[in-house]
């Protein structure tokens, strides 16, 4: 469903390392990276679930066979459009903050 | 030799699997919840076919959906990187 993502998720090779000298500081590290990796996937699929369901409210009327190329679209600009809001967001509590800053 | 190096790769395993499972867990749960909101307007002794239909239409265009605005996002978030670059 979330293919997009799940493409660099499982290139994660965790065998390469040769057995002896394996500290287990390294593989502290190691299982770090990992799981750091799995909390930035979680983020972004949150996001997406999110998102997905604020389109999904906007754009889907009654559930029928077929989405339909209406809302299709409208899915496809929602996701647009919620993104350009905010960057919006962003810059303007940007200017906000330096001018509580500078003021 | 490999004895910890297993246990390694599997506690990642099980951690990946974890996460899955939650994920799908938090899916269900937000499909139930939306899907019983646009079909279910009063409910009643029990579920008619029509109510039925509309829950079961509902998941699979909610699966739809979620696989559309994944890919729309992936999308920006590529032309976004780009940008930067």
């Amino acid at each position: 469903m979330t293919d997009f993502f799940n493409n660099n998720s499982d290139s994660f090779d965790l065998g390469s390392s040769s057995g002896t000298g394996t500290t287990d500081k390294l593989k502290a590290d190691e299982i770090q990276k990992v799981i750091m990796m799995e909390q930035q996937k979680a983020q972004l699929n949150a996001q997406i679930q999110e998102i997905s369901e604020m389109c999904w409210e906007k754009c889907v009327d009654k559930p029928s066979a077929k989405l339909g190329t209406k809302t299709e679209a409208c899915l496809s600009n929602c996701v647009k459009r919620f993104f350009d809001s905010s960057v919006i967001i962003a810059h303007r509590f940007n200017q906000l903050i330096q001018r509580s800053n500078t003021g | 030799m490999d004895g910890s190096k297993m246990s390694q790769d599997e506690l990642v395993e099980k951690l990946k699997h974890q996460v899955a499972l939650e994920n799908i867990e938090l899916l269900l749960m937000k499909m139930s919840r939306l899907c019983f909101n646009k079909c279910i307007i009063k409910p009643g002794p029990s579920l008619d076919s029509t109510e039925q239909k509309c829950v079961s239409m509902c998941m699979d265009r909610y699966m739809e959906t979620v696989s559309l605005v994944s890919k729309s996002f992936g999308e920006r978030l590529m032309a976004e990187s780009q940008n930067m670059h």
